[in-house]
């Protein structure tokens, strides 16, 4: 696609406008998503000559650059607003509406991971989802929550463990996943 | 910040929860540290992944037509090209690179300043056709295309809704006026929005109700008593709360 390849750009749309689209409904609202996919997949043209593979994957660099313009627009909205769609955010979820298992093009590592933030405790969930959708830091977190930053920073390690080791494959003389997180003992 | 300082922290910088310094000095560590930049890969496969399991739990569905409508938005714009450094080129060559860069991002910029306007111009046309009747239409066009058009732009006033924007068009030889609103907030129920203007005599005038679309689009034709433009200041309001406004010269 760096070469200005639109049948490159449209197999990369097809793969990931869904999540994309996704994502921009629960950031912006039904009314904003379409114009926020438009801008994202525009800037993905735009600076696909900037990809470079060996500096990391594709779409750890795309979903930057989508991250980037979704904060920019919720932060225009004001902290109660990115407060707001952290926790509508972790409830999906908590409580998701689709089942993973059955929604088309979702990979396994997908399905994998949405059960696994389904098993979480709901304090680890909340703590990502403010961080990673709500744009909020750890210290930030804190102060929201109401408890100490060590907290914040115990729950982000735990959650993300229990995700990490979802994707990993199983063990091959066990067949199981071994968790490198623990359950949290006191929030 | 130390190895160990920094492994403990990858977690955190690959969600973006770290403070600035704190991502800063991360960033600095993993130049030189090629275990934790591996490390960090698999951090974010996770937080690349909250996004795909969002679509994954997600009810919200892509429509069809977003597709055409992308994939035409980017045939009008060339991707952009990483440019050779000309650090080894004379300086006449650096220079000339420099003017033909200069004029063709300025033609390029011209190019999208026009192919923008084309999509604006035809996705308002096509909401004017579906809202309103032949006649009217007409007259909408009569109001945008005069070359007497005078176009006042609504700000918001609402930091809620920082977005939200309007547009007025009046003419000199004609009673009519158009009114775009676009990105307003859903009203709720039983809300209306209406436009509310002031004429240069002070006068008040009620212009009608705003009926948005769920892209937060109106339209309103209104006919005035006098040919515009005679106004001093325009205001879209939801239940008194004013959302979009224009204000003149006093």
């Amino acid at each position: 696609m760096a070469a200005g390849d639109v049948a490159a750009f449209t197999q990369l749309y097809e793969r990931y406008a869904q999540r994309i689209y996704a994502w921009c409904v629960h950031m912006l609202g039904a009314g904003r998503a379409e114009d926020a996919v438009q801008e994202i997949f525009l800037r993905l043209w735009q600076a696909s000559a900037q990809f470079d593979p060996a500096r990391g994957r594709f779409v750890t660099w795309f979903y930057a650059i989508a991250r980037h313009h979704l904060m920019h627009e919720v932060r225009k909205a004001g902290m109660r607003r990115r407060l707001e769609v952290a926790a509508e955010i972790a409830e999906v979820f908590g409580a998701p509406a689709a089942d993973p298992e059955e929604v088309a093009g979702v990979r396994d590592d997908a399905a994998s991971l949405a059960r696994a933030l389904l098993r979480i405790p709901g304090e680890q969930r909340q703590v990502l989802a403010m961080a990673y959708f709500g744009g909020l830091s750890q210290s930030q977190i804190a102060t929201h929550l109401a408890v100490p930053l060590g907290t914040v920073k115990k729950r982000v390690r735990l959650g993300m463990g229990k995700l990490r080791a979802a994707l990993q494959p199983p063990n091959p003389a066990t067949g199981v996943v071994e968790p490198r997180g623990t359950v949290e003992a006191t929030p | 910040m130390d190895h160990s300082d920094v492994r403990e922290q990858l977690e955190a910088y690959a969600l973006g929860a770290l403070e600035p310094e704190e991502a800063e000095a991360v960033r600095d560590h993993l130049l030189r540290c090629p275990e934790c930049a591996s490390e960090l890969a698999t951090w974010e496969r996770v937080t690349d992944g909250l996004t795909t399991a969002l679509a994954a739990s997600s009810p919200h569905r892509i429509h069809r037509s977003l597709q055409r409508r992308i994939v035409a938005g980017v045939q009008a714009r060339p991707a952009r090209r990483l440019l050779p450094r000309p650090r080894l080129l004379p300086a006449v060559a650096v220079l000339a690179v420099v003017l033909f860069l200069a004029s063709s991002l300025y033609a390029l910029s011209l190019r999208q300043q026009l192919a923008e306007r084309q999509v604006l111009s035809q996705q308002s046309l096509e909401k004017v056709q579906t809202r309103l009747s032949q006649p009217d239409q007409y007259r909408v066009l009569e109001v945008l295309d005069s070359t007497t058009t005078t176009r006042r732009l609504l700000r918001s006033v609402d930091p809620d809704h920082p977005d939200a924007y309007g547009k007025l068009w009046t003419r000199g030889d004609d009673a009519d006026l158009v009114m775009m609103v676009n990105r307003l907030p859903q009203p709720g129920p039983g809300q209306r929005y209406v436009l509310t203007l002031t004429t240069v005599d002070g006068r008040t005038v009620s212009a009608g109700q705003l009926s948005v679309d769920r892209d937060g689009f109106a339209m309103l034709l209104f006919a005035a008593d006098r040919k515009g433009p005679t106004y001093q200041s325009a205001l879209v309001s939801l239940d008194g709360t004013p959302l979009v406004q224009w204000r003149g010269a006093r």
